[in-house]
């Protein structure tokens, strides 16, 4: 199900009247529904995918409870690697096979022996990689003790389920997410109206922002060839308020979502093309993979302790591992490598953590250094979104090479009134992202605002929605 | 929580009445001027639109699907004419909307077809001869995934009771027949308006030459794959229907939809004409069958023995070049075809031309 779909819009009102009407009184009840609202909401997709979230839930599970007894460490071992096996098989099976069997007869072919090999029709499960790294994330942590491992079979699996973020994140860790499901939930009004807000805001993103942007990024990135260079660089400026605008505001939807049922998730995106470099971007894009690889893979590893070669290895690592984890497909992992070679003179000159405040706190305009910073990162972060959005390599590199030609002083040859309508949009949008910047979402108004500027704001939104919205898209991080 | 769903509730609702009041008096008369097409809009100033007044007599109307804004310009013909020129043709209508749109400018305006010319597209002999009892009131569902059903282009032709017998005896699905009730609000067509318009405002700033389609009556300018692949689909639906129908008779023609059109001009004062429709080879091999050869026959034959001319016309030659999307004629052609189909107009039936 779509959170910008009709479906959605009756089947949430419909879940949140049961949850806080019928069944508040029984915590028990409460999860089951949470259980049943999530599994009909993915059903709604492929009920047959629905039989992988129910075993990964009861493996973790059951491997979280044979961790508690266990005392013995290499049977605890053989216990994590179940888990991780299991979960990262069906992973690696429904996501990568055909990319490994594909890579491995052209392997063979280099060297000239010529293998049969036939590629499976597999449909990849809605957001296999987003739950499976959660219930991972609860193994790991119950195996390293940072958690208890719960008893309670429908408060994990409700943890697993849990639909707002199931799909598409933010990817909860145990630690955070699993507690709020043992304690009884109490509706807190000035939360659920924030919820509303932010959803609101989640809206806007997604189908004025990203939607419009998409029809101009479809066009210019499938027929590059036919473009000029300034066609093209606007198309990968395009795509990059596209995938924001998608993904964050997915995370904006399921955050507010969640808060509508008292569950607080973490904030999965904080303004992150307001950042001076890219260690800051990262810092702000995506934050719950980001923390995920940080914790379970880039320190694990060895972190930025020991000598620079470690440290070259390691930030390698996880960004290739990160491109990846985005798709089976050479793009991604030259993106991720592309976002660790910007990253390591940062590392390497420990500057990476210099930018950690908000930009320009407290003052209405940048400087103009922080302004210069702030378009050199973009810059580079549009250049590396090429590589992700290109259908593969060489369309990449001749994208590149379309946009480093003597038509990028032309006059792009897409622009329309539509396309100047929707350069306003984006510009008030940066505007209204650049003022709140230093709050939760872009959204954030306190009642130190008048009532009649809060709700004219949620008006002019939601004409904005449904009369500019762009053709309808799927989110784009559904596929990964 | 009461207090939640209480503000909720009250906002949604002072909302839907602010954007209910807002589409019923800023955007409802534009956006039934722009659906409404039995209007002469060659020479409706905005001022005319705005007070929602209508052509109350047509000298020329033009019925059929898109094809016709493709080679008929209304304004050159009106000049040419100078007579008051309504092109209905619309991709998506069907003979029901176009005869509820008669019947209900006939009640409101009872000279509109008085000494009119009404001249139906005419590419084969399968133009309206479905059978009028299913095709009374239908609206257009989608034949290709791709297309959307348009109750909407039904809605402004349509009184109180038209709408009951639109809800209660079209043959249309009930996915439809909700679509309609939910047309009742003005935010839900003005929202559908908007989003039409948005989308329109996309052909490019900087283009140094003419777009080859013109963008009227729903001619899709922007995507000639999109439109030639389903060109193609359809072409195979057509030509499939021919086949498995039984053979076309005068008894099939006199129930038609094609029937009904005729009879209500010829008693409201108006003389029906049909005029031949420059087809791409594709749209063309729909009629090359010997069973489509033989109904046309018997078609044309049914129209000789009610007086309807067949124009032709044969000074206007073409190649599949001139079909952008293998549908429609360029719009480079368009004038001159315009043109040239008046001058035979004007010789079949001179009388009926104003100003002869």
């Amino acid at each position: 199900m779509l959170f910008n779909s009709i479906d959605f819009a009756i089947f949430l009102p419909i879940v949140f009247l049961l949850y806080w009407f019928l069944t508040s009184e029984n915590l028990k009840l409460q999860n089951f529904l949470i259980i049943i609202a999530s599994y009909v909401f993915y059903g709604w997709w492929d009920w047959r995918f629905l039989s992988l979230i129910i075993f990964s839930t009861v493996v973790d599970y059951c491997v979280g409870m044979k961790l508690i007894k266990q005392k013995n460490q290499v049977k605890r071992k053989i216990l994590l690697w179940t888990s991780i096996c299991v979960n990262l098989g069906f992973l690696g099976f429904f996501k990568y096979y055909n990319f490994f069997l594909d890579n491995f007869v052209s392997a063979f072919s280099f060297f000239g022996s010529e293998i049969e090999a036939s590629t499976l029709n597999i449909i990849l499960p809605v957001g296999i990689s987003f739950y499976t790294f959660q219930t991972l994330s609860y193994t790991i942590d119950v195996y390293k003790r940072k958690i208890e491992p719960t008893r309670d079979f429908i408060a994990f699996s409700a943890f697993v389920s849990f639909f707002p973020q199931l799909v598409a994140g933010p990817i909860e860790r145990a630690t955070n997410l699993l507690p709020q499901f043992y304690s009884k939930r109490t509706f807190n009004y000035p939360k659920a109206v924030d919820g509303m807000r932010q959803i609101l805001w989640g809206l806007f993103k997604k189908v004025v922002i990203a939607d419009n942007c998409a029809e101009y990024v479809n066009q210019i990135f499938n027929n590059s060839t036919d473009y000029s260079g300034s066609t093209l660089a606007l198309g990968a400026i395009l795509f990059s308020f596209q995938i924001y605008g998608d993904f964050s505001g997915y995370s904006d939807i399921a955050i507010g979502t969640s808060r509508l049922f008292g569950f607080n998730l973490m904030k999965n995106f904080a303004f992150p093309y307001f950042s001076r470099d890219i260690a800051e971007f990262w810092r702000r894009w995506h934050i719950s993979l980001s923390t995920w690889f940080r914790d379970y893979l880039y320190i694990p590893l060895g972190g930025s302790r020991g000598g620079n070669s470690v440290k070259i290895r390691n930030i390698f690592i996880i960004f290739i591992v990160s491109g990846f984890w985005h798709g089976a497909n050479w793009t991604f992992i030259v993106w991720g490598a592309l976002n660790a070679i910007y990253f390591l003179p940062l590392l390497l000159t420990s500057i990476n953590r210099k930018h950690i405040d908000v930009v320009a706190d407290g003052k209405f305009l940048p400087s103009l250094k922080e302004f210069f910073l702030m378009i050199l990162t973009f810059s580079l972060t549009v250049f590396a979104w090429i590589f992700f959005r290109a259908e593969n390599l060489p369309h990449a590199f001749n994208y590149i090479k379309g946009i480093f030609s003597p038509s990028f002083f032309t006059i792009p040859s897409i622009l329309s009134i539509k396309m100047i309508i929707v350069a306003m949009f984006l510009m008030a949008f940066v505007m209204i992202e650049w003022l709140n910047r230093n709050k939760e979402h872009a959204l954030q108004l306190n009642n130190s605002f008048p009532k009649l500027i809060r709700y004219l704001t949620y008006f002019l939104l939601i004409i904005s929605i449904v009369w500019f919205r762009g053709s309808s898209q799927d989110f784009i991080y559904f596929q990964f | 929580m009461k207090q939640f769903i209480v503000t909720i509730l009250s906002i949604s609702i002072v909302f839907f009445l602010i954007a209910e009041i807002l589409s019923k008096f800023l955007i409802d008369p534009i956006y039934f001027y722009s659906i409404n097409t039995y209007n002469d809009k060659s020479n409706n100033s905005f001022k005319a639109i705005y007070r929602n007044s209508p052509t109350a007599h047509a000298d020329f109307v033009f019925i059929g699907s898109s094809r016709i804004p493709a080679t008929i310009n209304p304004t050159l013909f009106r000049e040419l004419s100078n007579g008051v020129t309504v092109n209905t043709g619309t991709g998506f209508m069907t003979p029901g909307i176009h005869y509820q749109a008669l019947k209900n400018k006939l009640k409101s305006y009872p000279d509109y077809l008085k000494n009119s010319v009404v001249l139906i597209e005419y590419p084969g002999p399968d133009i309206y001869i479905s059978s009028f009892k299913e095709d009374f009131l239908r609206v257009y569902e989608p034949v290709v995934a791709t297309d959307k059903s348009t109750p909407h282009l039904l809605l402004p032709h349509l009184d109180y009771q038209s709408f009951l017998a639109f809800l209660t005896k079209s043959t249309n699905g009930i996915k439809v027949k909700v679509k309609m009730l939910v047309l009742l609000s003005s935010t839900y067509r003005g929202c559908h308006f908007m989003r039409d318009k948005f989308n329109s405002l996309n052909n490019p700033l900087f283009q140094s030459n003419n777009p080859k389609l013109v963008s009227e009556g729903g001619i899709r300018n922007d995507n000639f794959e999109f439109a030639k692949q389903k060109a193609i689909t359809v072409a195979i639906q057509d030509r499939n229907k021919i086949e498995s129908n039984p053979p076309l008779s005068p008894e099939v023609i006199n129930h038609s939809s094609f029937s009904k059109l005729h009879e209500i001009v010829k008693n409201n004062g108006g003389t029906l004409m049909v005029y031949k429709m420059p087809l791409h080879s594709i749209q063309k091999d729909i009629y090359s069958s010997e069973k489509a050869q033989k109904n046309k026959v018997v078609f044309e034959n049914w129209l000789k023995e009610r007086n309807i001319p067949i124009i032709h016309n044969p000074d206007f030659t073409y190649t599949d070049d001139d079909f952008p999307d293998t549908w429609h004629l360029s719009q480079d052609r368009r004038d001159e075809f315009t043109t040239k189909l008046y001058d035979q107009i004007n010789k079949a039936q001179p009388r009926m031309v104003p100003g002869n």
